[in-house]
């Protein structure tokens, strides 16, 4: 198997700005098939950007992006997310006036009728807790169900490639383990994932490999263990 | 009670007129978060079109060819597409261009798009044929001069029927086309989406809903929705103007206001709300006509200063 | 100043001298010229009226200059005011900023006329108000620049009044109009003849000018049992109002108003709903007289697409009236000369004699009766509803 195809998502050299200021500078990425792939990086390193430059919600300048080998710089958004790429930003919340049922069909935006009703039954077997919650308003759910509910919103599409933009947020401990539990059973399942966190202990105690990103530009990369004994997570201030 | 009685019928069937096109303002304002000032002119253009395209049938006979139903549906069908274009028209020149600049800017820009509608009915409306004389419902002939005069409306709701079964049917068809609606919105793949937009875009692009695709055919949606509107305004009143649409905008505007303005169903609320208050403020005050407008307005006001987020307001906004 | 450079000029200087040559060598073989302002609702939501007697007044004009008459040519200078008072103040200036302008004429919509009288009074122009009628346009102040051929909203109202209550007796009355000047002065000139017959009306009501929606004031004079409704607006109102009250089932009423809405817009309701609405209109019925008769060949074979309204005959006859006072001023008229000859003068056209009293309203109050008869206006002598016809008005 070549090189190309081993990696889910290939990002080379990209560089992507706001109005004049640049924002992302030379970020080049790999997330290999079938593993946890992270990037670590403190509030305002550009995680998010990167996260919206793949899915070209941020415009790129420069660089090139590759979906399973295939460049796929030209895409619109919609068209990334049909190829196989799924979000979930605990950030963006959900679809609050839509029932919690709604909210996991718009995420099968691209699947047809009978499939989704299968998918949804392991959705209901993976998260017990949005099954008592179907008819209920997303709105109105707690902060953890809400990240259950986007986490699961973002599977139900079995996609390529699944981010995870900084599914702790805002959690409490105990919520943070049973999301973490999710990562570890999904990656049991192995999908690919690139997850984007602050919390370099519980990101590295799932990945395989990871990224460290600051100010817009990568200043590390290497397998987990390497990451662990780096002095980027060794020393809290990054 | 005899009074009364015939009051709510005529605040109800205002309100019919005033829902449809807060509608059209919801659902812009929903996709977009662009308050398009120019649904109600849209909404006269489509009654125009109507008359225009009647005309124009007229001389080439087909309502002599066709079953009357089949021609008012074609002519309503011919208004739609006006309006959609319009609809589409007023995004592409008057909102896109727009969107990265500041949300005053599509307010102005739609605002002369309503001027230019205005313009063009009243510059260019001369039908085809100078004089309609209908074989139905016993109208004269009619002499039109010019689209700045007021212009009738064609007979085409229930020609031969009484004032009772005409207004019974504009009720109707409003009631029909909000049921529709709301199949439509929460039914369908695309009816789902402009309700995801209009909750969380961010959202709806990262779950891969063609946002611009949605939008683009919320304008046609909603074209479409002002042409009938604009039918049923024509229907009603009978007696057009080129720049009824001013009027219309505003009350729409307030109407979905009122209603909260991302809530479609709120926008009925409102529409009727406004109705009842002008209707009943000229009916029951001696001299109240001349207030009722104000009266209505002022219930706007009170609305934004005690419920800014509509009548049916949604508090679930979700906090992170 | 080298040579070549004194050549160019030279060449220059000869030809600036020969385009003046040329250009006074024109201007000495041109006619001379006397302008004439007209103002009028040309577009807007009145243009049906402006545009016809825009038509008539240059009508008129354009049949004085063919008749050599006179030793000069009588050039309008047209002005649209878009029945807007800045449009129309901003078109009196361009009027008495012209040269040769000796008068004006103007003015259908009564708020632009008052807007644009102070700059005819300052320039010194006169001007003869054809078609706007609110009673304090013409006043002791604006005279002699101020002059008006059309009778009042008063002079209007008297008419209508003597028929409706003193020969047909109707006595429960709803009075609407609309919240402008127009509905303003016809609301308080018909209200003061009902007051000085000792009626008070059973219910009145005023309406914003962009009403319509009129199924409220329906409903309440259905509840006021009024037997007789004045209606004194222009057609917008009017028509709606009568559509709505036929619609409403009110049909056994009289319904009758001013002569804003005597045009053919307010047929466009249908027949059926406009049945019976009885209008007072200003001016005689052309029909009639010879010259009325002429009149309406003359104008419906220009081939104009407006036909002929309520004031079509007054925009006539004020031309009529500038051009008789033409002929008193001689070879040279001066504005001054004209605002004399326009004040004092005694013109007969084709709606009767015209003087001017001493505030310059006009002493030729004429006036007739129309109604809507089977889709159609007619006039009501000569229709199934005059006394003792087949037909009659509700309410009796």
């Amino acid at each position: 198997m070549s090189d190309a195809v081993a990696n889910v998502l290939e990002v080379s050299e990209l560089d992507t700005s706001y109005g004049r200021i640049p924002m992302l500078r030379g970020v080049s990425l790999n997330v290999p098939k079938g593993q946890v792939c992270c990037v670590l990086g403190a509030n305002g390193a550009g995680k998010t950007t990167l996260v919206k430059a793949v899915l070209n919600m941020v415009k790129a300048d420069k660089g090139t992006m590759r979906l399973e080998g295939k460049s796929m710089d030209s895409w619109p958004t919609h068209k990334r997310v049909e190829s196989g790429i799924a979000i979930s930003a605990a950030a963006v919340g959900t679809f609050h006036k839509m029932t919690v049922e709604d909210n996991l069909k718009m995420g099968a935006y691209y699947i047809d009728e009978s499939l989704l009703r299968e998918r949804l039954v392991e959705i209901y077997q993976s998260f017990p807790v949005l099954r008592e919650r179907l008819k209920q308003r997303a709105g109105t759910l707690s902060g953890g169900e809400r990240t259950m509910l986007a986490i699961a919103r973002a599977v139900v599409n079995k996609p390529k490639l699944l981010i995870l933009d900084e599914p702790s947020l805002g959690l409490a401990p105990i919520m943070v383990e049973e999301v973490f539990e999710i990562i570890r059973r999904l990656r049991a399942t192995q999908m690919s994932i690139l997850l984007v966190e602050q919390n370099a202990v519980k990101a590295l105690s799932v990945a395989s490999s990871g990224y460290v990103i600051q100010k817009g530009a990568i200043v590390f990369s290497g397998t987990a263990d390497a990451l662990g004994k780096s002095e980027f997570v060794e020393n809290p201030v990054m | 009670m005899d009074m009364f009685f015939g009051l709510a019928v005529s605040a109800i069937l205002l309100g019919c007129t005033y829902t449809l096109v807060a509608i059209g303002f919801s659902l812009f304002f929903g996709v977009m978060d662009v308050v398009v000032f120019c649904c109600g002119d849209i909404a006269i253009f489509g009654s125009f079109a109507i008359m225009g395209a009647y005309v124009a049938s007229q001389s080439a006979g087909l309502f002599g060819i066709l079953p009357f139903w089949v021609c008012v549906i074609l002519l309503i069908l011919i208004g739609a597409v006006f309006c959609a274009a319009w609809g589409l028209i007023t995004h592409q020149f008057s909102i896109k261009p727009f969107r990265n600049s500041s949300e005053l800017m599509p307010l102005l820009s739609t605002i002369a798009m309503g001027t230019v509608i205005k313009e063009v009915l009243g510059l260019l409306f001369k039908p085809a044929v100078n004089t309609i004389s209908t074989a139905f419902g016993g109208e004269s002939a009619v002499t039109v001069v010019s689209g700045r005069n007021p212009q009738g409306f064609p007979p085409l709701l229930l020609p031969g029927g009484t004032t009772n079964a005409r207004y019974l049917i504009i009720i109707a068809i409003t009631a029909a086309i909000l049921l529709l609606l709301f199949l439509f919105l929460n039914k369908t793949k695309m009816g789902m989406s402009m309700q995801a937009i209009s909750q969380n875009k961010e959202l709806s692009l990262m779950t891969g809903i063609n946002v611009s695709r949605v939008i683009i055919i919320t304008f046609l949606i909603g074209g479409v929705m002002l042409a009938i509107s604009g039918f049923l305004v024509g229907s009603y009143q009978k007696l057009m103007s080129f720049d009824d649409g001013a009027m219309y905008g505003a009350k729409g505007f307030s109407a979905a206001v009122v209603g909260g303005l991302r809530n479609t169903w709120g926008a009925v609320v409102g529409g009727m709300l406004l109705a009842f208050v002008e209707v009943f403020v000229s009916g029951y005050i001696p001299r109240g006509t001349a207030y009722s407008s104000i009266m209505a307005f002022v219930v706007v006001v009170i609305f934004i200063v005690f419920k800014p987020d509509g009548i049916i307001g949604d508090k679930s906004v979700e906090k992170v | 100043m080298s040579g070549r450079s004194k050549l160019l000029c030279a060449f220059l200087f000869s030809l600036l001298a020969a385009g003046m040559f040329i250009g006074g060598f024109c201007a000495e073989a041109a006619e001379p010229v006397v302008k004439i302002g007209f103002l009028g609702p040309i577009t807007g939501s009145d243009a049906a009226e402006g545009a016809a007697a825009r038509n008539a007044f240059m009508l008129a004009i354009s049949e004085a200059n063919k008749s050599g008459e006179f030793p000069f040519k009588i050039e309008v200078k047209e002005v649209d005011d878009q029945s807007t008072e800045n449009v129309a103040v901003a078109g009196a200036q361009e009027i008495v900023s012209e040269s040769d302008i000796v008068a004006a004429s103007g003015f259908w919509n009564s708020g632009p006329a008052a807007a644009s009288i102070p700059v005819f009074k300052e320039a010194e122009i006169p001007l003869l108000i054809w078609g706007a009628i609110r009673e304090s346009l013409t006043n002791a102040e604006n005279v002699p620049y101020i002059t008006r051929s059309a009778p009042t909203d008063k002079q209007e109202n008297i008419p209508l009044a003597v028929k409706v209550l003193d020969e047909m007796g109707y006595k429960d009355w709803f009075i609407v109009s609309d919240v402008g000047s127009y509905g303003d002065g016809n609301f308080n000139a018909f209200k003061a003849e009902l007051a000085a017959r000792n009626i008070t009306p059973m219910g009145e009501e005023r309406v914003p000018e962009d009403t319509t929606d009129l199924n409220a004031v329906v409903q309440k004079i259905k509840a006021s049992g009024a037997k007789a409704v004045y209606c004194g607006s222009t057609v917008a109102i009017g028509s709606q109002l009568k559509r709505q009250l036929f619609e409403g089932g009110v049909t056994g009423i009289l319904y009758c108003g001013i002569s804003g809405m005597k045009t053919e817009d307010f047929l466009k309701i249908g027949a059926e709903s406009a049945e019976g609405t009885l209008v007072v209109s200003p001016g005689v019925i052309l029909e009639d007289t010879t010259e009325g008769n002429n009149f309406i060949k003359l104008y419906n074979s220009q081939g104009y697409s407006e036909p002929i309204g309520a004031f079509t005959p007054y925009a006539y006859e004020a031309a009529l009236i500038l051009i008789n006072s033409l002929r008193a001023c001689g070879e040279k008229p001066t504005a001054e000369a004209m605002t004399k000859a326009i004040l004092s003068g005694k013109t007969t056209g084709i709606m009767g004699t015209t003087t001017f009293n001493s505030i310059g309203q006009t002493e030729n109050v004429a006036a007739y009766l129309n109604v809507v008869q089977d889709g159609a206006w007619i006039p009501l002598e000569k229709s199934e509803y005059k006394e003792g016809g087949k037909r009659a008005f509700g309410g009796k």
